[in-house]
């Protein structure tokens, strides 16, 4: 895996990184300050959404995440310092977020947070463990080339929306993955226990 | 006055010729049996004849023929293709067919309906009388026996029509054979109308011809009840058969589309679970640590395809 704030590859199984020393409690100190509540999956820190755009991004969230039973889904309006990574701040909502809902909060290891930095214009996309080894980045980037027009223009509302109809097709995809992988354990399992 | 054996055959011959108020001559039922025998053997011609000399022929002489030629008319060939069309009809018909073949000038004491009633009783059967080279004149009979009466008017048509048809052709035996193959068709939808079933068959009043004419028109096939049935077309035959099996494929087709649609909405509405999996927590975080790669939006001319390219590939 990358460390999120240097972006050194690192062991998995690290508990700080080698290179810079982080940890996810010093990125926990870092935004400290910040807004970790999530309403709906919408979490606009940038304030770039007026309440009727912020409805129709939500609506937009809830149909994603309708067709998967364990996923969350989230979006992150922010407008970082520099200094602080797009991994870093997605690592820490991800993992500190307080994802407020009124169907309920799903397992928090089946979340996805998408963060769009308003102010150096780029997004990025943090999984949980649940999508573990399953995704490719290569392809998250495909996910996000949906709304990178919209974007452009800085139309976020239409940009989001794109994103998310393109993250609900490659999660489809993703768990078609992970059941064949199961598949393929099982009968691994099996064929061992003969 | 009865004229001597030879005077009678100088008549027929034309030798003596007389006036027609003169002329005199013996209804066939006064001559004896032997008398008309010997003028027919020799080829005379009898002016009419009856009912009676007509029963006694068929039933002593032509027991086992459908074509009665008791002046032999015809030669061997023509009987012979006559007898054919007549077999054929008895194979998809119900109603036996007879042909009586007379001359032009040939006349009859009885009607027709009666001649047949009183050879053939209330048997089902079909007469044709048909006159040589006059095919317009061709008549006859068509009794259904117990079931009921076919009108008059169907008869006169039956015939008419059929004679009709014959009077295209030229060659008299030719006439004769398209009249007869002609009443056969024709009697198709009589048949169909009346509902004419087999007969079952009855020993009273049949000769041993015609019982075995009896037999070959109920000796059909007793799973083809109707033989109408066998008179549908070849080609409507196919189709039907073919119609048989495309019509309940089609639905059953129908019916697979319909539920693999069903099948692939209800996969659809139904949610996606991923399988749990236990994770090491990474760097101290519980929920995740998994990063994609970040898209830039800032410059027009920061193209995807060049993002792309920058890529960092990392294995996970």
């Amino acid at each position: 895996m990358r460390c999120p704030e240097c972006l050194q590859r690192i062991h998995a199984g690290a508990e700080e990184c080698p290179h810079c020393g982080v940890t996810f409690d010093v990125l926990k100190q870092k935004f400290s300050n910040l807004s970790k509540v999530v309403h709906g999956g919408v979490h606009d820190l940038a304030g770039v959404l007026r309440s009727g755009m912020r409805k129709q991004v939500m609506d937009s969230v809830e149909k994603c995440e309708k067709r998967f039973s364990n996923i969350s889904v989230a979006i992150s309006m922010v407008a970082l310092d520099d200094g602080v990574t797009l991994e870093s701040f997605g690592m820490w909502l991800l993992n500190e977020g307080e994802f407020r809902r009124t169907s309920g909060d799903r397992c928090g290891e089946g979340r996805v947070v998408i963060i769009i930095d308003v102010k150096r214009r780029s997004a990025c996309l943090c999984y949980g463990y649940l999508m573990d080894g399953l995704v490719r980045e290569g392809e998250s980037f495909d996910v996000l080339t949906a709304g990178h027009a919209s974007l452009l223009e800085g139309e976020y509302v239409r940009g989001c929306e794109q994103i998310l109809q393109s993250l609900k097709r490659y999660l489809e995809k993703v768990w078609k993955r992970s059941i064949r992988g199961e598949k393929a354990l099982a009968k691994a399992m099996k064929g061992a226990g003969k | 006055m009865l004229l001597s054996f030879d005077t009678k055959a100088d008549l027929v011959r034309g030798h003596i010729q007389l006036e027609e108020s003169e002329r005199l001559w013996t209804p066939g039922w006064m001559m004896s049996w032997l008398e008309l025998e010997e003028y027919l053997a020799e080829g005379f011609q009898v002016e009419k004849i009856d009912n009676n000399f007509l029963e006694k022929f068929i039933k002593e002489k032509h027991f086992s023929g459908a074509v009665i030629d008791p002046q032999a008319y015809l030669t061997s060939e023509t009987q012979a293709a006559l007898q054919k069309i007549i077999e054929r009809h008895a194979k998809l018909s119900n109603l036996p067919l007879r042909v009586l073949v007379c001359g032009s000038e040939q006349s009859f004491v009885m009607t027709i309906p009666s001649l047949y009633e009183r050879v053939w009783k209330r048997k089902k059967g079909v007469l044709l009388v048909y006159y040589l080279d006059h095919p317009l004149n061709a008549t006859g009979y068509v009794s259904l026996g117990e079931v009921g009466e076919v009108s008059q008017l169907e008869i006169r048509e039956l015939f008419s029509k059929s004679g009709r048809k014959a009077n295209e052709y030229g060659e008299t035996d030719e006439q004769l054979i398209v009249c007869a193959e002609e009443v056969s068709k024709r009697l198709y939808w009589i048949e169909k109308e009346y509902k004419v079933k087999p007969s079952t068959g009855s020993s009273s009043g049949i000769t041993d011809g015609q019982k075995d004419e009896a037999g070959v028109a109920s000796g059909r096939d007793s799973k083809a009840p109707d033989g109408i049935k066998q008179r549908v077309d070849s080609w409507k035959e196919s189709l039907l058969s073919v119609g048989a099996w495309v019509l309940p494929s089609l639905i059953a087709f129908v019916a697979i589309c319909v539920l693999w649609a069903i099948w692939l909405i209800i996969r659809k509405s139904r949610p996606l679970s991923y399988p749990d999996r236990s994770i090491k927590p990474r760097l101290g975080a519980e929920n995740g640590a998994l990063t994609g790669e970040i898209i830039k939006f800032k410059k027009i001319n920061e193209s995807i395809s060049d993002q792309r390219s920058d890529l960092r590939v990392s294995d996970l």
